[in-house]
């Protein structure tokens, strides 16, 4: 059986929606969600290194490194918000992060 | 004739002084607006009787030279000979429509101008005495100016808007000088009660204006009357036909009425509201809460007079409208009986001679009805003197009494006050019209048998309600005299009533030594205006009768009073016959005597008459129940229709309105601010639900996948 695109997109598509699902039902904490994001974010990476093989140019590559690269100052950023988050409310759980409740 | 410039002076000098009393009272304090008011009103009323009596004298006499002199100058205009105007300024000028400021000088406005300056001049000098203890002096003052002002600017004016400033404005400065005493609800109570009451009339009368600026185009008195009486070809502004201005018929409401009906009785319901007739009549004796002195000054110079010179002035008016003039008559004649029936019964000293001014007003509106307007205006420049002068004397008997107003309380005050008694008795002589017949009498007896005489003259000329007139005349002559000498016997004779220590001492607050003790005379500065009001009370009829209605009538009115060539009546009262003249001196001394009878020589019987009097007495001591059946019917009425508005208002306009669109807001904003749970993966599942949704819109639209 050959490899063909679509099974790249596929498990692509199979990994971004388990990434906006983790999003959405997740009631722990609010670690879940930023390894939620990054799992959205690699599953774009597939899908764009896949098109660059399969299409035979070289930039998808260069972009997928740049949003690895992006990936990880989000995740730091993301963490050290985490962190000053816990110490002001002592609690990161996603249940009681209701601040904008109008 | 005086100069322009003294004529100016007369009319606007007041105006001046009641500005700077009233604005710069601070600066010239008290002392100085009681100068300043009084010395200009005293100036203006001596100016303007100089013009009275020279008119009056050149119109009568030989020399007709200053006569013909105010005749030459009066312009093609002009609409009569002898009149003369001067133009002050332009008011307003809109198309068709023009006012001006101007000051109108013909028989009329020197009449009115006499008796308005010099009671309110001699009024101001009253209230020196009447007001020593008051502690708004300047205010008074001023407002007594305005009041002055606001008359002359009403007579003098030369043009329906200009009439309708000063009419408004002797409105406000009745309101004012009412609730003077504002710290007591009682004088609010009856300004308010004064002033609502003329609002009814002053809408008959902007009504009437209109349709006067509706029909002739204009609202200048010279054309309109011009018109009027030449039968002139007019051409309404809408709503009618053109013609000759007699036949133009107008419609109103649901009915066609002939124009000058239309107008005539308009303008007579603005008239009923300020000189307070039947029906209209209500706010007359309330007005009484006021100083005395105010009292003397509505129902003698000003206000009160001016419906019956507003009747008088349109004279060509009611000469064509025969329906509106006998209403004229018929509530005239009907305000005469009533009042005097009312009057009878009233304790409160000022109250009664309130009723009289009423009943005395009526007599003006059925000699103007029937079509005798010089009888009428002669009746109003006599009465101007002595009821003045018994609403001074009044005001001296309850200066010197300590604020006692009920005459019951009174009794022997002759002893006390003999100048204030003295005065009375002239007053009191005058209103009842004593006097005898082709020989002399006072100023009462020349106007009101004038009155009466036409009366019966007019019922044999068959003009409508002659005949009852004449009747309720002579049957209110009869109460006159009655409840006059009632109040003379109950106020000055038998023996001195114990001064009742009242709690309720209202609005004086002086602090008198001998608050409780023996009444006492009035200072000089109160009896002066007295004795010169008596000598007007006993002087003005006789002196004035040929000019006014007499011989010299022509020459004196010289067309400011018109009349139709059938209506004769003054002339006619010469022919009436004998008993005629006699029958006011039979009944006039026939109430003396009764009055004599039960509260002279059998004191107590008058009391013992009321209270066992029944039904009658207490329609007359209730004023035959007309306040209470306004308050049933039109306060209550409109109170109700006012709350029906009220909650249809609150209901219906706010609820669907502000109050309903706020509550969808607010209902609809909390259902929204609900979905805003504040948890961020909900913002996120709509952020990427609204994407994927465009998305799909999208790649829809573009031809999808295949």
């Amino acid at each position: 059986m050959d490899l063909t695109i679509n099974h790249f997109l596929t498990i692509s598509a199979i990994l971004f929606t388990i990434g906006v699902v983790g999003i959405f039902v997740n009631r722990k904490n609010i670690i879940v969600i930023l390894m939620a994001i990054e799992l959205i974010l690699l599953s774009v990476n597939i899908n764009l290194v896949a098109f660059s093989v399969f299409s035979g140019t070289i930039a998808g590559q260069i972009f997928a490194m740049l949003v690895l690269t992006v990936a990880a100052a989000e995740a730091a950023v993301g963490l050290a918000i985490l962190v000053v988050y816990f110490r002001n409310r002592g609690d990161i759980a996603v249940e009681s992060v209701d601040l904008m409740k109008g | 004739m005086l100069f322009d410039e003294a004529i100016q002076f007369i009319v606007l000098g007041p105006g001046l002084a009641a500005l700077v009393a009233g604005l710069f009272q601070r600066f010239i304090g008290d002392r100085g607006a009681m100068v300043l008011t009084t010395s200009i009103v005293l100036m203006a009323g001596m100016l303007s009787l100089y013009q009275l009596f020279a008119y009056a004298a050149g119109a009568g006499g030989a020399g007709h030279v200053e006569h013909a002199a105010l005749a030459a100058d009066t312009g093609a205009a002009a609409g009569h000979v002898g009149q003369h105007v001067i133009h002050l300024f332009t008011w307003m000028e809109v198309g068709q429509f023009k006012a001006d400021w101007a000051i109108r000088v013909d028989a009329m406005s020197i009449v009115m101008m006499a008796v308005i300056t010099s009671v309110s001049g001699l009024v101001h000098l009253y209230s020196w005495g009447y007001m020593e203890e008051d502690p708004h002096k300047a205010r008074f003052f001023a407002y007594l100016s305005l009041f002055t002002f606001t008359m002359l600017m009403l007579v003098t004016a030369d043009n329906f808007i200009q009439l309708f400033f000063g009419w408004e404005g002797v409105g406000l400065a009745s309101y004012l000088l009412i609730g003077f005493w504002y710290q007591n609800k009682a004088p609010n109570d009856a300004a308010i009660k004064a002033f609502v009451t003329n609002r009814v009339g002053d809408f008959g009368l902007a009504l009437g204006i209109m349709a006067v600026f509706l029909v002739f185009g204009s609202v200048e008195f010279a054309p309109v009357l011009t018109a009027i009486k030449e039968n002139a070809e007019v051409v309404p502004l809408a709503l009618a036909e053109a013609g000759q201005v007699r036949d133009v018929v107008v419609p109103f409401l649901a009915w066609n009425i002939p124009a000058l009906e239309l107008i005539g009785v308009l303008l007579f319901i603005g008239a009923m509201g300020k000189s307070a007739q039947f029906f209209l009549h209500v706010w007359l004796p309330d007005a009484m809460e006021g100083p005395t002195p105010v009292s003397a000054l509505i129902h003698a110079a000003t206000m009160v007079t001016a419906g019956v010179y507003l009747v008088c002035l349109v004279s060509p008016i009611y000469e064509y409208a025969p329906f509106a003039a006998s209403m004229i008559a018929l509530i005239g004649a009907v305000t005469a009986l009533y009042a005097a029936t009312v009057g009878m019964a009233q304790n409160d000293i000022k109250r009664v001679i309130a009723y009289s001014t009423c009943s005395q007003l009526g007599y003006m509106f059925f000699a103007a009805g029937i079509g005798a307007y010089e009888a009428a205006m002669f009746h109003l420049f006599t009465h101007a003197f002595f009821k003045a002068l018994l609403f001074l004397g009044a005001g001296s008997v309850i200066h010197g009494a300590h604020h006692e107003q009920d005459m019951r309380n009174m009794g022997g005050f002759a002893r006390f006050m003999p100048l204030t008694y003295g005065a009375m008795m002239i007053g009191t002589i005058a209103i009842i019209g004593l006097g005898i017949p082709h020989v002399w009498g006072l100023s009462g007896f020349f106007s009101k048998d004038a009155i009466i005489e036409t009366a019966f003259a007019a019922g044999m000329n068959g003009v409508a309600f002659g005949q009852l007139a004449f009747w309720l005349g002579i049957a209110a002559a009869l109460l006159t005299s009655f409840y006059s000498w009632r109040l003379i016997y109950m106020t000055f004779h038998g023996p001195r009533a114990e001064p009742r220590h009242h709690e309720a001492h209202g609005h004086d607050d002086h602090a008198h030594d001998h608050h409780h003790g023996d009444p006492h005379e009035s200072p000089m500065v109160m009896l002066i205006p007295l004795g010169l009001l008596s000598v007007g009370a006993v002087f003005a009829g006789w002196y004035f009768y040929d000019a006014f209605v007499g011989h010299d009538y022509k020459e004196f009115w010289d067309g400011a009073i018109y009349a139709a060539k059938e209506n004769t009546v003054l002339k006619d009262k010469y022919n009436v016959p004998e008993w005629v003249f006699w029958a006011p001196l039979i009944v006039t001394v026939t109430g003396f005597v009764i009055a004599t009878f039960t509260y002279l020589f059998n004191r107590g019987v008058g009391e013992k008459i009321a209270e066992n009097g029944g039904p009658l007495h207490g329609l007359f001591a209730n004023k035959w129940y007309f306040d209470e059946l306004y308050n049933a019917t039109l306060i209550r009425g409109s109170a109700w229709f006012g709350d029906l508005f009220k909650a249809g208002d609150k209901r219906v306009v706010d609820g669907l309105g502000p109050d309903g669109v706020a509550a969808l807001v607010r209902w609809g904003s909390r259902r929204l601010s609900a979905m805003h749970t504040g948890y961020l993966y909900h913002y996120a599942f709509v952020i990427i639900g609204a994407a994927l949704l465009f998305g799909a819109i999208l790649f829809w639209r573009s031809g999808g996948a295949g």
